[in-house]
């Protein structure tokens, strides 16, 4: 029987084992996801990874264009199909398979689908949003693309950034805490684990203007606002109630605005001088 | 069509919030909001009210003229069903 190599992920505190016969893929996952190994757990959700080297390869630090992603659900299983791999996912196991040219890119890609549609089944959601970690606190920044999700992230370099592009958010107890995540605009070696995530402070949703201010949304528009930067992908009923209610306590504890702001970091002067009622 | 019964899609996750409902539909994954009148009339379909006893609340409870309303809640019924948000049936909801 062929060797297998193998590592553990915390993503949001899941962890999520990625094994494969081919150890330089492996070695390869280690070094672009070392802030986000862990040891001495059980894996919650296991992933297979075998290496197809037809599938062509492509830069490591490029996703290629992920909304080519195309997902298919039958009989409760997933089966995803994106340029550069093609996967599965069965939920009622917590087990996928992916296969991949030799590039870290599709794993980044498929990993982040799996958590899409694990983390409603623990009080949780991947969100599209910036997320930076300041003073015992978490900052949600939200938009489209081209919105300025990684202007804010540069703009924030002092502080620490937990991700540009998609954030990973659980519900801790009573508050909504975000966490590192490894799901960055482009690949590379960037977001901090926090074993414990941080209470999120707010969630900003990005305006670039001539002026910096803040317009607190009200329930409704921010319910609303936040669920359509959630990743929705598991067309399951049940799970979608689950974030759509989660969504609507999100709002009722964690303030929402639109954060109307100029490319320079003035915007956290407004964000300061909004103070800490949640 | 008035005598049919109307009934929500049960496989929506859904909330209403400051009158408008907020709607995701699993087939597409897509979001709807909802106006005021529209979300009045997706909570009254009960699956035994017939689409002319909601024509006929929408009628009284927001005071608009009388075939103007008739003629925006069946278009609203219409719409809401194409959209898999309401189901139609000439049967009532057990």
């Amino acid at each position: 029987m062929a060797k297998e190599y193998n590592l553990i992920l915390s993503l949001g505190k899941v962890p999520v084992q990625l094994a494969s016969q081919s150890h330089s893929i492996i070695e390869m996952l280690r070094q672009a996801l070392k802030g986000f190994i862990t040891t001495g757990v059980s894996p919650t959700i296991k992933i297979d990874i075998i290496l197809d080297k037809d599938i062509e390869n492509i830069n490591p630090y490029t996703f290629g264009n992920p909304h080519k992603t195309g997902v298919l659900k039958e009989e409760g299983n997933f089966f995803v199909r994106g340029s550069t791999y093609r996967g599965w996912f069965y939920p009622k196991s917590l087990e996928g398979s992916i296969i991949q040219g030799p590039a870290v890119a599709p794993t980044y890609l498929y990993l982040r689908f799996i958590v899409s549609i694990y983390l409603p089944l623990v009080d949780g959601f991947l969100i599209h949003s910036t997320s930076v970690a300041r003073d015992g606190a978490s900052y949600l920044f939200s938009g489209p693309p081209q919105s300025g999700k990684s202007t804010v992230a540069r703009l924030s370099a002092n502080y620490r950034i937990l991700s540009d592009d998609f954030s990973i958010v659980r519900k801790i107890g009573a508050q909504f805490c975000c966490f590192g995540s490894p799901f960055w605009g482009h690949v590379e070696p960037g977001g901090e684990n926090l074993k414990q995530g941080l209470p999120i402070r707010g969630l900003y949703l990005l305006k670039q203007d001539n002026e910096v201010y803040l317009r607190r949304l009200g329930k409704g528009e921010g319910t609303l606002r936040l669920l359509q930067n959630i990743s929705v992908i598991s067309r399951d009923a049940e799970t979608n109630k689950r974030i759509v209610g989660l969504a609507d306590e999100f709002t009722g504890r964690v303030k929402v605005n639109s954060l109307h702001f100029k490319p320079d970091n003035s915007f956290w002067r407004a964000i300061e001088n909004d103070g800490d009622v949640c | 069509m008035m005598e049919m019964f109307v009934r929500q899609n049960q496989e929506l996750a859904f909330r209403i919030i400051e009158d408008e409902a907020i709607i995701l539909t699993p087939q597409d994954g897509m979001l709807h909001n909802l106006n005021p009148v529209a979300t009045r009339i997706f909570e009254l379909a009960n699956g035994r009210r017939r689409i002319k006893d909601i024509v006929t609340s929408i009628v009284e409870e927001f005071a608009v003229k009388d075939d103007i309303a008739r003629r925006d809640a069946i278009r609203f019924i219409e719409d809401l069903a194409h959209k898999k948000l309401l189901v139609l049936s000439s049967n009532p909801a057990s």
